[in-house]
Order: structure tokens, then C-alpha cells, then sequence
């Protein structure tokens, strides 16, 4: 506890307090641009965070990261445009209660929520930090080689109704990141004698490509005009019973939210679905839900917060990320050879105590910054996609660009844009390719010191087949959830 | 349109291109250390793709790819961007940028030409200005402002 004090007191120096600021600033701003998810203005904005020293930079990231959900939802209940999956669900109750002249009380209660379970998870992030990072001590090469294969073979199965599509995306993923030069073997893998590919396709230009220049096209294929805000925000502040029920239910969703994303592949989307859909089963009035709910919006809102906190402890504990967003936060330590794990909480404890401080700080800015601004925002999501398309797309080149001062990269993020917007097109995920961008390497290695060490080793491992379990668990559990969604929606 | 005979022929492509490379590398055992765990991975990837792709042509339904409309736009906003990467190294950061502002708004959101060219320049000479701050060095082509 004293450590997690220490932590908040160093997140309030001025510095950092301007990073956290400035972070939630841009995130939202980002976020309620019409279609641009929280992934999306996390990898857009990515480059230009690397300037900043370890601390700032994983401050202003985390920060962009909360702003720009926040503007998601912002979006997706004044102009029902919801920037990613996870806002979706906001959308439905959120933008109905717009519909019926209160965007006010919407907009309040996903900031209080958002409040409450980000508080609680970032609670409960320094409580069991340190003795999750622990048990990363008794890990070896057959324990991250398990980890490594639960986690892909969790995100593939997650990521949407097709285990198959899920995997092969995974493959492809493992095939492009192993583009370049291979050290160990001191040889070029899939270079086809080119030099320029030797130095194989980075993770920040391959993100912004898949998530920024993929939605811009994606914008450009809708071809979607400017959308309508409504001219008046009205009362912010919701009544008592709304007050109640939305606490209530977002409470609900928190407790059932935080343990869920810890698991590989459960993205905020995720956990926010299951959060309003189980919130419906239990409410004495369903019908409510899709026409207006206030529960409905507060749970969708407080499951993706509490989902987005809890996704950062396994990252910076075992320093596998659960999703796009987080494989992101691993490329900003690794910039700074921080390697996630018990490390980061011994060795490099004030840079982590701040980093979680600065959540409890981040979580109060936003609540600060947005309701105030709720206005400017709303201003702002009717920006003609005309004019905001172009510009989105020049801060990606540059993005880019900056991170090597290398027109190779610009080239990657360009082609990694079209394959970004074909592939979703044709409904590929693509978490998983960026999941195994990033898991690839960890599996490729582990393996290798496990062949060279002696194949019969994992026999003697029982971590390792623990994870093996819970890989063949995940799947059977996800096909049996896509199964029964499914059976519900061609019922409906 | 049905993508699945196209997704099939690029994904048994790859994973072909994959094993072939893998062979390549893991015949270098004699020369290389470690040639034959790096090739053998890449081998093992290829064919974990081709099983897949093979299981995904038999058992799952494939898309419809409907040739909407929409599908103009893309392929001119990334011929655009294309042009964008090309010119910039020749013109520079901020010309490019300008065209290329231009070309989108003009030709893709339809934007008189005045208000295109108006945006696009205060756009172009206000980010050059702004990324000059950040100390982010772009490339200067034939109109070198701001100069670092």
C-alpha cells in the first residue's frame, strides 16, 4: 500500500499530471472523431508518445487509451457512429436515450461508470500486480511455450465465430513477423535476397496500417456523411432511480468484467456483450433494454473499463498482452527495455508504482475533463469525414515515418492498411495476427530453448500442460458461447 | 463475388512460398548454426497453414463480397495514399501533403476547388510547422520549410 501511495504521490508531480492530462485530452479528442476506435487512436497516436521519457510515455498511452474509449462512447451515444466493438453495445440503449432527448444522463452515467470500475481496477491492478509478477519467477521456456500457446490459441477462438479463420490469422501473423533478419541463425528468413526486408515489417507500422489507415478506407468505402449531434446536450446529471440502477448494474458488470479480462483474448468488446446481455436476463423488465435502458448503457460502459484495467496485469506482470491495445503498451516498454514481469516490480518499481498511480489520476482527469467539455465534444463528432479522413491519414504516414526515419515503414503501414480493411471486409479478425506479432517470437524462442534443453523436459513441467488445458477449455467454452449467440440471434 | 477460391489461392501461396523458404534455410545445417531450428519453424508455420487453409476450403462457408459502390472509393483513396508515399521523398512533406489534401477532398468528398486548396494548404504548412516542433524530421523534397 505504501508503495501504491508513493506511486500516486509521484504521478501528481506537474510533469506527469500534464502527461495524464494531455493524454486524456488527445485521447478523447481522438476517440469522438466519428469511427475511430480506441485501438485505432492508441496506434495512430503511438509515434508521437515515443519522444517522451519511459514514464510519459506509458502515462500519455494509458491515458490516450481511457480518453479515447471514453470518446467512443461519447460518439456512440450522441451519433450512434460507435468507433470499435466495444461501443457498440453503449450504442444500443445510449443513442435510443438520445433519440428521446436525454444524451444527458447517458453521457453522466458512462463517465460515472467508467469512473468507478477503472478506480476499482486500478485497485485491484496494485494488489495482485506484484504477486502475479511473482509467480512469473517459477516460469521457464515450457511455461511461457504453454502461455505463449493458450494465449494465441485463446484469441483465435475469442475473436469470432470461426475458429479456423482465428488460427490461420494467427499462422499469418507468425509467418510476417518472422519476416527479417533471424539472429539466432544469423541468416534472412522470407526475404527473398531483398536487404530492405531483412530489417522486417515493424509492429507500430504494421498497427497503424491494420487499425488507422484499414478504418480510414473502411470510412471512405461507407462513405458516410457528416453525422447529426444532437444541438443541445440538456440536464447531464441523471435522477435518482437512473442514479441507482446505473450504479448498480455497472457495479455488476465490474465484478464480472475485471476477472474475465484477464484472460487472453477477452477484448473490452467482449466483456462488455457478455456484461449487457447477462444484465437483461436478470432485469424484471428486458423490453426496457434496446429502447433507452440506463442499465444498459452502464453496464456495457463499466464492463469495458474494468476489462481494459484488468487486460494490463497480465501485461505488465507475465507480459503477455490480451489484445491489440496492449500489444501496443509491450512495444512502448520494450522501446525502453522494460521487460514486463517480476522486474518491473523490483527493479523498476518507481517507474511502475507511478505507471499505476497515474491510472487512479487518469481516471479522475477524465471524469473532470469530460462532463465540463461534454459540449465541445459533441461539436467535434460532427467533423465531415471529408476533411478528417485526409488528415487522419497524413498523421498516420507520419507516424510512421517517425519511428526509424524510414520510408520502408511508411510503405509497410500503407500496405498493411489495405490488408487491414480487406480482411475485416471479408470478416477476418485481426486481433489475432497482431496478438501473434507479439506472441510469435515469445513461442518460436521458448520452444527452441526447450529443444535445445531436452524435448522431454515439458513431461516434467506440469505448468506447462496446465496450459495446454486451459487452451482446449477455452476453445470448447468459446464455441459453445459463439454457438448460443448464435441459436439467440436466429431466434430473435 | 465469392472471396473464398481467392483467400484459398493466396493462403496455399503463402504457405508454400513459407516451407519453400524454410527447406531453403534448413538445408544450410552444415554451414549455419542453428539453421535447422529456424527453417524447421518456418516449415512447421507452413504447413500448420496449409492444414488450416485446407480445413477452412472444406468445412467453412465463405464470404459474398458485394461490389458496392463503396469499393471505388477505396480503390481511389488508396491509389491517392500510394501517390502520397511516392511523391513525398521528390516533393517533400509539405507539397505532397498539400496534393495529396487536395486530391482527397476534391475528388473524394467533392469539395470545391478553392475550399479544397485553401484547407489542404493551411493544413500542409501548419503540420510541417507543428512536426518541426516535435523535432520529427520529414522529408524536405523541393520546398525545405520549416528547415530543422
Amino acid at each position: 500500500m505504501e508503495l501504491l501511495f508513493e506511486g500516486i504521490a509521484a504521478a501528481l508531480t506537474f510533469e506527469n499530471l500534464i502527461y495524464a492530462f494531455v493524454g486524456c485530452l488527445i485521447g478523447t479528442l481522438v476517440g469522438v472523431l466519428p469511427g475511430i476506435g480506441a485501438t485505432s487512436s492508441v496506434a495512430i497516436l503511438f509515434p508521437f508518445t515515443t519522444y517522451l521519457p519511459p514514464t510519459g510515455m506509458i502515462i500519455t498511452l494509458a491515458a490516450i487509451y481511457y480518453g479515447a474509449m471514453y470518446g467512443g462512447s461519447t460518439t456512440a451515444i450522441l451519433v450512434n457512429v460507435p468507433g470499435e466493438i466495444s461501443a457498440v453495445v453503449t450504442a444500443l440503449d445510449g443513442h435510443k436515450m438520445t433519440k428521446k432527448g436525454r444524451p444527458g444522463p447517458a453521457l453522466a452515467i458512462a463517465a460515472i461508470v467508467s469512473f468507478m470500475a477503472g478506480i476499482v481496477g486500478a485497485t485491484l491492478i496494485a494488489i495482485l500486480g506484484p504477486p502475479m509478477a511473482r509467480l512469473a519467477l517459477v516460469f521457464g521456456p515450457a511455461e511461457y511455450l504453454g502461455l505463449g500457446l493458450f494465449s494465441l490459441t485463446a484469441i483465435a477462438a475469442l475473436s469470432g465465430p470461426s475458429l479456423i479463420r482465428g488460427a490461420i490469422v494467427a499462422i499469418v501473423g507468425m509467418v510476417l513477423v518472422s519476416v527479417g533478419y533471424d539472429d539466432s541463425a544469423n541468416f534472412g528468413r522470407l526475404t527473398f535476397g531483398s536487404e530492405t526486408l531483412l530489417q522486417g515489417f515493424s509492429i507500430v507500422p504494421v498497427m497503424i496500417g491494420l487499425f488507422g489507415v484499414g478504418e480510414v478506407l473502411r470510412l471512405y468505402e461507407e462513405h458516410a456523411g457528416t453525422p447529426e449531434a444532437p444541438k443541445k446536450i440538456g440536464k447531464l446529471m441523471p435522477n435518482r432511480e437512473e442514479l441507482r440502477d446505473g450504479l448498480a448494474a455497472g457495479g455488476r458488470a465490474t465484478v464480472l468484467a475485471f476477472p474475465l479480462g484477464l484472460l487472453p483474448g477477452m477484448l473490452p468488446s467482449v466483456t462488455s456483450f457478455l456484461s449487457y446481455s447477462i444484465e437483461k436476463q436478470r432485469s424484471k423488465t428486458p423490453e426496457k433494454f434496446g429502447e433507452g435502458a440506463i442499465e444498459g448503457v452502464a453496464s456495457a460502459e463499466a464492463a469495458n473499463n474494468a476489462a481494459a484495467m484488468s487486460n494490463l496485469l497480465p501485461l505488465m506482470a507475465l507480459g503477455i498482452p490480451t489484445g491489440p491495445t496492449m500489444a501496443l503498451i509491450l512495444a512502448a516498454l520494450t522501446v525502453y527495455g522494460l521487460i514486463p514481469g517480476p522486474m518491473l516490480f523490483t527493479v523498476h518499481a518507481d517507474f511502475t508504482w507511478t505507471v499505476i498511480g497515474s491510472f487512479f489520476i487518469a481516471n479522475v482527469i477524465l471524469v473532470v475533463l469530460n462532463l465540463p467539455l461534454v459540449g465541445l465534444w459533441a461539436r467535434i463528432t460532427t467533423i465531415p469525414q471529408g476533411i478528417l479522413s485526409p488528415v487522419i491519414l497524413t498523421i498516420c504516414l507520419v507516424g510512421s515515418f517517425s519511428i526509424r526515419s524510414s520510408l520502408f515503414d511508411v510503405w509497410v503501414t500503407v500496405i498493411f492498411g489495405l490488408l487491414g480493411w480487406a480482411l475485416s471486409r471479408a470478416n477476418w479478425p485481426l486481433a489475432p495476427l497482431v496478438l501473434a506479432y507479439v506472441l510469435g517470437p515469445l513461442i518460436e524462442r521458448s520452444a527452441r530453448q526447450v529443444i535445445e534443453l531436452s524435448p522431454l523436459l515439458l513431461f516434467e513441467r506440469p505448468i506447462f500442460w496446465g496450459f495446454l488445458v486451459m487452451a482446449g477449455i477455452s476453445i470448447w467454452f468459446t464455441r459453445r458461447m459463439w454457438k448460443t449467440a448464435k441459436g439467440k440471434i436466429e431466434q430473435e | 463475388m465469392r472471396t473464398k477460391p481467392i483467400e484459398i489461392g493466396v493462403l496455399m501461396t503463402l504457405s508454400v512460398v513459407v516451407i519453400a523458404d524454410g527447406i531453403a534455410l534448413a538445408s544450410t545445417w552444415k554451414e549455419r548454426m542453428r539453421a535447422l531450428e529456424s527453417g524447421g519453424f518456418e516449415i512447421l508455420l507452413g504447413v500448420l497453414l496449409a492444414v488450416f487453409t485446407y480445413v477452412y476450403w472444406r468445412r467453412e462457408p465463405g464470404e459474398d463480397w458485394d461490389n458496392s459502390h463503396g469499393a471505388i472509393y477505396v480503390a481511389a483513396a488508396f491509389g491517392i495514399l500510394c501517390g502520397y508515399v511516392l511523391l513525398m521523398p521528390h516533393l517533400g512533406y509539405l507539397l505532397s501533403t498539400l496534393l495529396a489534401v487536395t486530391a482527397y477532398m476534391r475528388g473524394l468528398a467533392n469539395y470545391r476547388w478553392v475550399s479544397s486548396i485553401a484547407f489542404a494548404t493551411v493544413f500542409a504548412v501548419g503540420s510541417a510547422w507543428f512536426w518541426a516542433k516535435l523535432i520529427i524530421v520529414l522529408p524536405q523534397g523541393i520546398l525545405p520549410w520549416p528547415e530543422l
